[in-house]
């Protein structure tokens, strides 16, 4: 099993964008995500930018995906993608829009996890389409992954979200200009100010959600750090970027890949809390001790 | 002058579905009693004999019934699903609403004169997607996610040749449908997996004195002081703490409506507008199918105005008292 | 529909058990005939009270697996509503999800049982009951 590097989901200013990238260049993961896939105003890093870093990354031997938006709704959504796709990069289909556009352009690609493959007949019409890779719902634990491979009739690689703040839920509003009473035409781009999204509490204090624009994710920090072991079947273990300590993490990712008695305190790094809960079947805020 | 939209309402039992042909609706749409809908609620929708009572009836008076099976297959029990399309099949629907692209292959190659709409569950929100869905699946008709602006929908309608369904008037769900497990991350259930949203059996309502507090697998969704409508518990629509503001931090508990804007959605050619709420009573369907029914005959009127009888109707029923235009509407966003 | 004080006074002393009798009966007498298809497993064992809140009284009922019972508190649900809000429900004049939105109907307890026996009331059809009606009555009560 190698590892991954999703796609940033924050926004992030230009410089620490390619500060960030440079340092990847050395990290020691497989795969390296690039994009913008939460919201089509983010515009620090633009599309011909991220062409470069990737070839810059792919010079330093990582495999290179270009992930597209989530929620793809207006033409230039649309347009900005089919660039990506005749550049001839590999992309991971984030909506089934951008599926449309990689099958007919004859380019493979990674099946999103927002395509919602819940079965085995689901993935081979993907796969036949061109899909060479897929991630599964986040939502889905080990069982049902292995159910989904288990019903499958085509050859595919399977990649799991292993570590980040889970993506949980896209919207037309953004959360973010709400929270500033800002329309979201005119958001004065808040995002910058939050590079790890703005933590939402219940009203007894227990940390709940992470507003990110238009997406809400979880508060806490879903992890697989202690559950390295039951992955068997997985091509690929994908880490979403932070604004800290990402290098951290996926060095402790490598280390325990490496040697399975190796420890590390991921813990100490999330004051949000680890969970792990939709990898064993329960609600995704669980904590299942795995040790 | 524009075709007039069908009018579509949901029914979660026979009386509702009695309720709806009688007040006007063109189709009632409808789940089977199992995972395979997305209002998948304890005693909610149709035994296979009443549904086929429930056909009969439409039929009877020149109406459709939809059926919905609009979950995701979950793996190792596919044949679930695909049982549901071919009783579905059997029992003379007139089109089934589907979302799983697995499962709408099977509809399509087993079941080829059964007509098929690609679900909201679906996440379709443009052109390529349901472009796609019709020349895969021959999905003849497509229910947009209630992300899109008029112009964005209007922008959809003119690059395809499949019918486009939207939201007229109901609870409203400020996710793109399809791609929200917020509640899975709170209770284990989603409406992909499941059919349920904030499903009943993790829902505790506690009152103290006047005071309610809402909890949803034991998280501390809203509370409500005396006086202060509710809304369903629902996590996107509770009340949360953010830098130290507490307030609806996704979205007020509130409900779609449409009625101010009939004749824009005429214009721009929607071939259908949906009335959400299956999980309603049968007093809820009658309601709102008639309030629609008489909009939607006079929104082709050049004088159209949205009569204050509508609006009451309309507003004793909704969802936290609020009403709002929603995605349509840019400031909403 | 407002209960006059006095009359609040004298009917929440009243026991509830011969009104729950009442109720009990009559829902094992039709039954069948409204429910053909439905075996009630859910209910069997578990207890449901509808409290009257503006009488400060209620009842509480069970199923043993044949018949419907009269039950003793604590319930698995409650229902709270005001006999007027009760009233308007059974005739389907309101949607009892827009009394709870309106804060006129809460349920505490076990939500999901709640949920089914709302959603029972919903799908049931009451037209083969009314057949049994003399006429006067059935056109005064039809929905």
């Amino acid at each position: 099993m190698q590892l991954t590097l999703g796609p940033n989901l924050y926004y992030w200013p230009r410089a620490q964008v390619f500060d960030f990238y440079a340092e990847v260049a050395a990290w020691p993961v497989a795969v390296v995500y690039l994009g913008e896939v939460v919201c089509s105003r983010r515009h620090e890093v633009k599309s011909a930018d991220w062409l470069a870093l990737g070839t810059e990354l792919a010079q330093a031997g990582k495999q290179v995906v270009y992930s597209t938006q989530a929620l793809l709704e207006s033409a230039s959504d649309l347009q900005g993608l089919r660039r990506l796709a005749d550049a001839g990069g590999m992309i991971e289909a984030n909506d089934l829009g951008a599926v449309e556009i990689a099958r007919k352009a004859g380019v493979s690609f990674v099946a999103g996890a927002t395509l919602n493959i819940y079965n085995g007949p689901a993935l081979d019409w993907f796969a036949a389409q061109g899909a060479t890779r897929w991630m599964p719902p986040l939502e889905a634990g080990r069982a049902t992954v292995a159910a989904i491979l288990a019903e499958t009739s085509c050859a595919i690689e399977t990649e799991v979200f292993g570590h980040g703040h889970l993506p949980l839920a896209f919207s037309a509003r953004c959360f973010a200009a709400r929270h500033y009473n800002l329309k979201k035409d005119d958001c004065q781009f808040k995002c910058l100010e939050h590079p790890d999204g703005m933590p939402v509490d219940t009203r007894e204090g227990q940390p709940f959600l992470r507003i990110n624009g238009i997406q809400t994710q979880s508060a806490a920090c879903h992890s697989l750090y202690d559950d390295l072991a039951q992955l068997a079947g997985i091509d690929y273990l994908r880490i979403s970027p932070q604004a800290t300590h990402c290098r951290e993490v996926v060095a402790a990712f490598a280390a325990r890949l490496a040697n399975a008695d190796a420890r590390s305190d991921l813990a100490a790094l999330h004051p949000q809390g680890l969970v792990n809960g939709y990898w064993h079947g329960q609600a995704g805020i669980a904590t299942q001790p795995n040790l | 002058m524009p075709r007039k939209p069908q009018l579509i309402c949901p029914a979660g039992s026979l009386p509702a579905l009695k309720a709806a042909v009688d007040r006007g609706a063109d189709a009632v749409y409808v789940g089977f009693k199992n995972a395979t809908n997305a209002r998948n609620f304890a005693g909610l929708n149709f035994t296979d004999q009443q549904l086929t009572d429930g056909i009969a009836y439409a039929h009877r008076h020149g109406r459709e019934v939809l059926i919905a099976i609009n979950t995701y297959a979950q793996a190792g029990r596919v044949a679930e699903w695909r049982q549901s399309v071919d009783r579905a099949a059997e029992i003379g629907a007139d089109a089934v609403i589907l979302a799983d692209f697995g499962l709408l292959d099977y509809a399509f190659h087993t079941h080829p004169s059964l007509r098929r709409h690609l679900s909201v569950q679906g996440s379709a929100t443009n052109f390529a997607a349901i472009n796609m869905a019709h020349e895969c699946f021959g999905v003849s008709r497509a229910v947009l996610p209630r992300v899109l602006t008029l112009p964005q929908v209007e922008y959809v309608i003119k690059n395809t040749p499949v019918e486009i369904e939207v939201f007229g008037f109901g609870s409203l769900c400020v996710m793109a449908e399809g791609r929200c497990i917020l509640s899975s991350y709170a209770t284990g259930q989603s409406p992909n997996t499941h059919g349920v949203c904030s499903p009943a059996g993790s829902v505790r309502w506690e009152t103290d004195g006047a005071q309610m507090k809402t909890r949803l697998n034991d998280i501390l969704i809203d509370q409500f002081e005396d006086g202060e409508p509710a809304g369903y518990p629902t996590l996107c629509k509770g009340r949360f703490a953010v830098e130290g503001d507490t307030y609806y931090a996704l979205e007020e508990p509130t409900s779609l409506n449409t009625l101010s804007i009939l004749p824009e959605l005429l214009k721009i050619g929607v071939a259908a507008i949906k009335v959400e709420g299956r999980q309603r009573s049968p007093a809820y369907t009658a309601e709102v199918t008639g309030t629609l029914r008489a909009a939607l005959d006079a929104a082709g009127d050049a004088h159209y105005s949205v009569k204050p009888a509508w609006q009451d109707a309309l507003t004793k029923v909704s969802e936290g008292h609020q009403q709002t235009l929603g995605a349509y509407s840019r400031p909403w966003r | 529909m407002n209960i006059p004080q006095p009359v609040v006074a004298v009917l929440s002393r009243l026991p509830e058990a011969p009104p729950t009798l009442a109720l009990v009966t009559a829902l094992n007498l039709v039954r069948r005939r409204l429910w053909p298809e439905e075996d009630f497993a859910w209910l069997t064992g578990r207890r449901v009270r509808m409290a009257i809140s503006d009488l400060a009284c209620g009842v509480t009922f069970s199923f043993d697996g044949q018949h419907f019972v009269l039950a003793s508190q604590p319930a698995d649900v409650v229902f709270s509503a005001s006999l007027a809000d009760y009233w308007i429900i059974a005739r389907r004049q309101e949607d009892p999800d827009t009394l709870f939105f309106q804060r006129r109907l809460t349920i505490s307890g076990d939500t999901e049982l709640g949920l089914q026996l709302k959603n029972l009331m919903d799908a049931t059809d009451f037209e083969p009951l009314l057949a049994f009606l003399p006429d006067p009555l059935r056109s005064r009560l039809a929905i």
